[in-house]
């Protein structure tokens, strides 16, 4: 992964590409949606979103999901333990040369400061 | 190792080899008595470079099973283990992971549930799982436990069952005991079980995959979950695939239960896991009598093998159950899962139901004897006797002196 | 909805019957998208859920009709009634929808809005016409009203209010008999089929298309709907960074246009825009073709 920062410094050099789709059933005015749609712009697609247990667990109600990336929900307190088993998985299988390391993905928690 | 040697193991030795061999790319660990051996075995070929799976030391069984789940719905072969109290610190993920879909081998070393807190074994902790999804297979020696590890990823990952699975062994008359094992040779490992290649879960930069989606509507959620019953309906078929294929290459044959001199029996004894040795000695001692007594060892309990369990008990005189294992209001738990498999045949026996070996305690050859005399009693008669709860006359009489070193005031 | 479908359900059992009132949602937010149930009966209720065949429907936004996930008609008989807020006539409603029972139907969104300043008091106003409709005494409605109103935190001027707007919602409505309709011989067989096994990449819940929820026109959610006056835009980009769902889209000359398929108006582009570029103005949707697209 690359490792250089990109300075953010005027709303015009966010991407105007969306990576969360709208059509989420969460509440109108949701501020929590707005900072992840954000900081979605800044991750890009590569990436997997953890979650635990909280409101952004109904973004993705089968058969529909909002992302361009990965998503997967754990459960009420799980959400740093899942993304470190990703992120264990994705470096173990590249070193093994069973993923290419342009199959590679940012792993991301998203949960409430309660569910963590 | 280069190739199949024979060498005393232990149980917990075993299981780390059947990890091993298996070539997993990842182990989550955290310990607990009586598994910890597993790991820290792990831990030291991990560090020394003789196993290539990444070992990691989780926060807690909940966190373990958390990355041990999400490592395998990345797409990586896994292996975990925990016992009793870590089993259930963790149990909603056993219900999260196999609601994922995705494989993986979780040791279980069975150990009594507190309260009262103890370290010895019995089978509470495992069979607490048992409606989780996760298939369940019950070793009764260190072969079996290494031999079910190979099996159960063979089973796991096969694309009719996709449900992980746990082996199931009991600590310390197996886990802490050394009996010979031999282990297969690694590149035969290998081409029994190949690569995890999964097709349906799996998380890749080019392919996002949403996981865990939540789900709303009743008759959505139920299409998932059934699916997980017919995914387990499956495993009986893919079980006898592989242990064929098993004997074939390491020369041992595996099925859903076990039978010890069971032709001709006409009262039969069911026990599982390691104290079922203690079964096949006495159905010899009673056999060197005359009698015709056999012995059926539950080795598969998820999914229940009914059919088998029919057809291995129906037609005999008497049958006792001998559950290491309480539900408490209930009685023994596998029991009433055999009497739901005989009710049906009209050939049902007496069956007869014994909690015993509670928190390890010994199930001796009087208490067998007591047994017999129930079976003889119930054949001869048609009558069933009530349950009984096994416990001797000298134990009652030692926890009388320690309840008085206890101070509570008991009666002379 | 929530609180309609409890009221009825007080003002019923204050009445003298028997109730047993019920939601049905996910998320437990406020605004989420629901359906209660109430049962009324003089005698003990023998069931339990959803309610399949519905005597009376109350909907408070018209455009659920044409939602398909919703389709509140369902189980309906030509016996019974709907009662809307909408501001089509129920002449056009009944057009639209081809049903064939009573139909009630006032702009009661506007009286509620007009009352408490906020389209939730729409559900007062329906629970208020609903009492009407059924035949509860005015005295339960009002009773209801100040019980449940409170336990949903409203405080006590908002009460008030909503006790006004009760009033006022209910005029015009008279009791309706609604006779169930009576149900003899056996119910109709539902086919009861046998599930099999599907390839893992089938029946595992996970969702391998990306991106789709644009699927969900979360467009019916609004109330109000942000309409941007471009003459006044200076391409600042604020909406389009503030609105939490990215349903404002800039063209090639950075001018914001609204996605009215999917903006829920939530109205803090209008709140954020500092040109005030952007006006809130209350909708009321002709119906579509293609269902409930402005």
């Amino acid at each position: 992964m690359s490792r250089e920062l990109t300075a953010y410094k005027n709303l015009k050099d966010l991407a105007l590409k969306e990576f969360i789709l709208p059509g989420t059933t969460a509440c109108g005015g949701c501020g929590g949606l707005e900072a992840l749609r954000l900081a979605a712009k800044v991750l890009g697609d590569r990436v997997v979103y953890v979650n635990a247990a909280g409101c952004f667990t109904l973004l993705s109600v089968f058969p529909y999901t909002p992302f361009r990336g990965s998503w997967l929900y754990t459960t009420m307190g799980s959400a740093p333990a899942g993304a470190q088993g990703v992120r264990d998985a994705l470096d173990a299988l590249i070193a093994r040369g069973k993923v290419k390391p342009e199959d590679d993905v940012q792993v991301v928690v998203v949960a409430g400061d309660g569910a963590t | 190792m280069s190739e199949a040697a024979t060498t005393m193991l232990t149980g917990n030795a075993a299981a780390a080899w059947g990890a091993r061999l298996a070539d997993v790319d990842y182990v989550p660990a955290f310990p607990i008595t009586p598994q910890t051996e597993i790991i820290e075995t792990l831990a030291r070929w991990s560090a020394a470079g003789e196993m290539a799976g990444r070992f990691v030391s989780m926060d807690s069984e909940h966190s373990m099973l958390t990355a041990a789940g999400a490592a395998a719905a990345t797409g990586a072969r896994v292996f975990t283990a925990t016992s009793s109290q870590g089993l259930l610190y963790g149990f909603e993920l056993l219900y999260t992971v196999a609601g994922w879909r995705v494989p993986l081998v979780l040791v279980n070393v069975s150990r009594g549930l507190a309260s009262p807190i103890t370290l010895e074994p019995d089978h509470n902790d495992v069979l607490a799982a048992r409606d989780c999804g996760f298939l369940q297979i019950h070793a009764e020696t260190c072969q079996e436990v290494l031999d079910s590890v190979l099996m159960a990823y063979k089973i796991a990952e096969d694309p009719r069952v996709l449900l992980p699975v746990i082996v199931n062994l009991d600590g310390f008359s197996l886990s802490f005991t050394r009996e010979p094992v031999t282990l297969p040779e690694p590149s035969s490992v290998s081409g029994y079980l190949g690569t995890y290649n999964p097709r349906h879960a799996f998380i890749r930069g080019k392919r996002p995959m949403a996981q865990g989606v939540s789900v709303l509507g009743g008759s959505v959620y139920s299409y998932f979950r059934y699916q997980m019953q017919l995914a387990a309906e499956n495993a009986p078929k893919v079980h006898e695939e592989a242990a064929a294929e098993f004997e074939r290459l390491f020369g041992r044959r595996y099925g859903l239960v076990d039978d010890y001199r069971l032709d001709d029996a006409e009262l039969v004894l069911v026990m599982s896991n390691s104290f079922a040795t203690k079964g096949r000695a006495a159905v010899n001692r009673w056999r060197a009598r005359g009698l015709r007594v056999g012995l059926l060892r539950l080795r598969v309990l998820r999914p229940f093998p009914r059919d088998a369990i029919r057809l291995a008990l129906a037609g005999r005189k008497a049958v006792a159950v001998i559950d290491q294992n309480l539900s408490v209001g209930f009685g023994g738990i596998t029991v009433g899962e055999i009497a739901h498999a005989l009710y049906d045949d009209p050939h049902r026996p007496p069956l007869l139901s014994y909690v015993g070996g509670l928190g390890g305690k010994e199930i001796s050859e009087g208490e067998f004897e007591q047994i017999l005399d129930d079976l003889q009693f119930a054949a001869s008669t048609g009558v069933t006797p009530p349950p009984r709860l096994l416990y001797t006359e000298a134990e009652a009489g030692q926890m009388r002196t320690l309840l008085t070193i206890a101070g509570k005031e008991i009666d002379r | 909805m929530k609180t309609a479908s409890r009221v009825v359900g007080t003002a019923a059992l204050l009445d003298g019957f028997i109730a047993q009132d019920s939601p049905v949602y996910g998320a437990e937010r406020r605004g989420a998208p629901m359906t209660a149930h109430t049962r009324i009966a003089r005698e003990t209720i023998l069931e339990r859920g959803v309610i399949a065949n519905p005597d009376l429907v109350v909907v408070a936004d018209d455009t659920l009709l044409d939602d398909p996930s919703v389709e509140p008609l369902t189980g309906t008989s030509s016996e019974g009634v709907l009662l809307l807020s909408s501001a089509h006539s129920p002449d056009e409603l009944r057009e639209h929808t081809g049903y064939q029972g009573v139909i009630e139907a006032r702009d009661l969104l506007a009286l509620a809005l007009e009352h408490v300043g906020s389209a939730a008091g729409v559900s007062t106003a329906l629970a208020a016409a609903a009492c009407k409709l059924l035949g509860l005494s005015d005295g339960s409605t009002e009773e209801a009203l100040k019980k449940e109103l409170p336990q949903i935190g409203l405080d006590p001027q908002v009460v008030k209010a909503s006790l006004r707007l009760a009033e006022r919602a209910r005029v015009g409505f008279e009791p309706i008999e609604i006779s169930p309709p009576t149900r003899s011989g056996r119910p109709p067989r539902s086919t009861v089929v046998d599930v099999t096994y599907a390839p893992p990449e089938i029946g595992t819940p996970s969702v391998a298309a990306p991106a789709n929820t644009p699927l969900r026109r979360t467009g019916n959610w609004r109330v109000f709907t942000p309409v941007i006056d471009l003459s006044k835009c200076t391409q600042c980009w604020i909406c389009f960074v503030r609105c939490p769902d990215g349903a404002i889209l800039l063209d090639s000359f950075e001018n914001p246009h609204v996605d009215y398929g999917v903006c829920k108006g939530c109205l803090i582009c209008v709140e954020e825009c500092p040109t005030h570029a952007i006006a809130k103005v209350r909708e009321v949707r002709e119906w579509v073709e293609a269902g409930f697209d402005r």
